[in-house]
């Protein structure tokens, strides 16, 4: 292989995967005054409304607000019973048990299966009374 | 090259290095961290690192180690928590302006270590741009790789004279003692780095860097997890667990996962197969990126759970570091190419040989 071919070879074949790269980072944020706008509202929000309007919680806002509300009243040495309902897929559930230990933490979640009423979840301090 | 073709190349690199570490920023600051894995193991530390201020509270939140992986390494979730600690409560927002200065740092130590392997400035910066482009930052914004990457291209920028300066084994070994605390796979890096350093002849530095990633990251840490543990943590491999079926399943949803990607792989290949010089100069850095891939790839066939699930969940996150440690040799092999000079490295400084006595 000649030294030019070789030389055209290689460009071509580094400006290929550069643009490549380039433009699936472009992609990512693109676009970029809907990136911008939202990056605004939430480094404007508050932090409880930061989490509730993550993508944590952003399809349901109902189970960020008790999570959020058991945050504030249950001391950090109580530990936390999710209840959800017979019928919820196992990896379902364990979804939920993992976000309810991350808003919670550094209490212990632990999983229980049973009547939740309307709301589809229950929360309860382990053991019951834990709350202040 | 000519100098106007080098300047050219130079602006482009810059222009794409910042569109790299932009993009990486706003991708991760334009909403809190999130992701799977950040929720489960990473968040969820630093969370309760935040409000305990107790290495017992990693151990506390997930006592059967049943998906936060207790028996990691702290340092992201504390660096987490030193980050937003002039935030209270704990906010994931307040974080993610880390996500860009860790991948301007990886950029620069791309940038670093191709110019310590004599790579021409413009290319060397190309290496940054590649570094900076890389889709892991705009994937998983918040995970732990984030600063293996970083500890890891640090200490590739010194692999060239580990055992040859004392102070370049040093820093190697006090960069992959740190990734070592990062991540289970800094300790695999460290080690691996010491296998192809003793197969280089490099005894001592090969000693050096597997004892200071195991006196001091690996032995602490399963002090510490065997003192706070409260039952023995589940592993996610074990030797019996293997079978031939799980490692031909485990290989056929890596060929599945990474076919999306062969073209860049290709086109990696083609650029080091065109510059033999470079292939011969980067035969160690060659040498550990594959044997730290066949391990960690390898390690599915071991898996406890189904190891296709187990490939497609973490493939992409496991070849991002050897790749990135490739990136500057890739750049060093489009130098050699282009510019269709080899430039060898000067040689080091040797004590003369002593006279033969008489």
């Amino acid at each position: 292989m000649t030294p030019a071919l070789k030389r055209t070879a290689a460009a071509l074949l580094a400006a290929a995967v550069l643009l490549v790269l380039a433009w699936r980072a472009w992609e990512a944020v693109a676009p970029l005054n809907v990136s911008l706008s939202v990056m605004g509202k939430f480094w404007r929000a508050s932090t409880p409304a930061r989490l509730l309007n993550s993508r944590l919680f952003r399809r349901e806002p109902n189970f960020g607000v008790a999570l959020l509300g058991r945050d504030r009243s249950l001391p950090f040495g109580a530990d936390v019973v999710l209840t959800v309902p017979l019928a919820l897929p196992d990896a379902a559930a364990e979804e939920m048990r993992r976000k309810a230990a991350f808003v919670l933490a550094p209490r212990r979640v632990t999983l229980a299966r049973g009547d939740t009423g309307r709301e589809g979840f229950a929360l309860a301090a382990d053991p019951p009374g834990g709350a202040p | 090259m000519s100098r106007s073709a080098s300047r050219l190349v130079g602006a482009a690199a810059l222009l794409l290095l910042v569109l790299g570490v932009f993009t990486a920023g706003v991708f991760a600051m334009r909403e809190p961290f999130a992701l799977n894995d950040y929720t489960a193991i990473w968040g969820l530390k630093a969370r309760a690192l935040h409000r305990s201020g107790s290495l017992a509270s990693l151990f506390r939140v997930d006592p059967a180690g049943a998906f936060s992986h207790p028996e990691y390494p702290p340092l992201w979730p504390l660096l987490l928590t030193v980050a937003t600690r002039a935030r209270l409560p704990y906010d994931d927002l307040v974080a993610t302006p880390l996500w860009p200065l860790l991948a301007l740092a990886a950029s620069l130590l791309a940038v670093r270590a191709a110019l310590r392997w004599n790579v021409a400035p413009p290319f060397a910066l190309l290496a940054g741009a590649a570094l900076s482009l890389l889709p892991y930052w705009r994937t998983y914004p918040g995970y732990a790789e984030g600063l293996l990457l970083v500890f890891v291209l640090a200490a590739a920028g010194e692999a060239g004279r580990a055992g040859v300066g004392a102070g370049a084994t040093l820093r190697l070994s006090i960069f992959l003692t740190l990734a070592a605390w990062t991540k289970p796979e800094g300790l695999v890096a460290a080690l691996a780095a010491a296998v192809v350093l003793a197969l280089a002849r490099r005894f001592r530095a090969a000693l050096l860097v597997a004892a200071s990633a195991l006196l001091f990251a690996a032995l602490p840490w399963a002090l510490v997890v065997r003192r706070l543990a409260p039952q023995p943590l589940p592993t996610a491999f074990a030797l019996s667990a293997f079978s031939f079926e799980k490692a031909v399943a485990a290989l056929a949803a890596l060929a599945a996962e990474a076919a999306p990607a062969a073209g860049l792989a290709l086109a990696a290949a083609g650029l080091l197969a065109l510059a033999p010089q470079t292939l011969r100069r980067r035969r160690m850095v060659l040498a550990w990126a594959a044997l730290y891939s066949a391990v960690l790839l390898g390690s599915f066939a071991f898996s406890r759970f189904d190891s296709a699930w187990h490939v497609r969940w973490s493939w992409d996150r496991i070849l991002v570091v050897p790749l990135a440690v490739l990136i500057p040799a890739l750049a060093e092999a489009l130098a050699e190419s282009a510019t269709g000079r080899n430039e060898e490295p000067l040689p080091e400084a040797t004590p003369p040989a002593p006279a033969p006595a008489r």
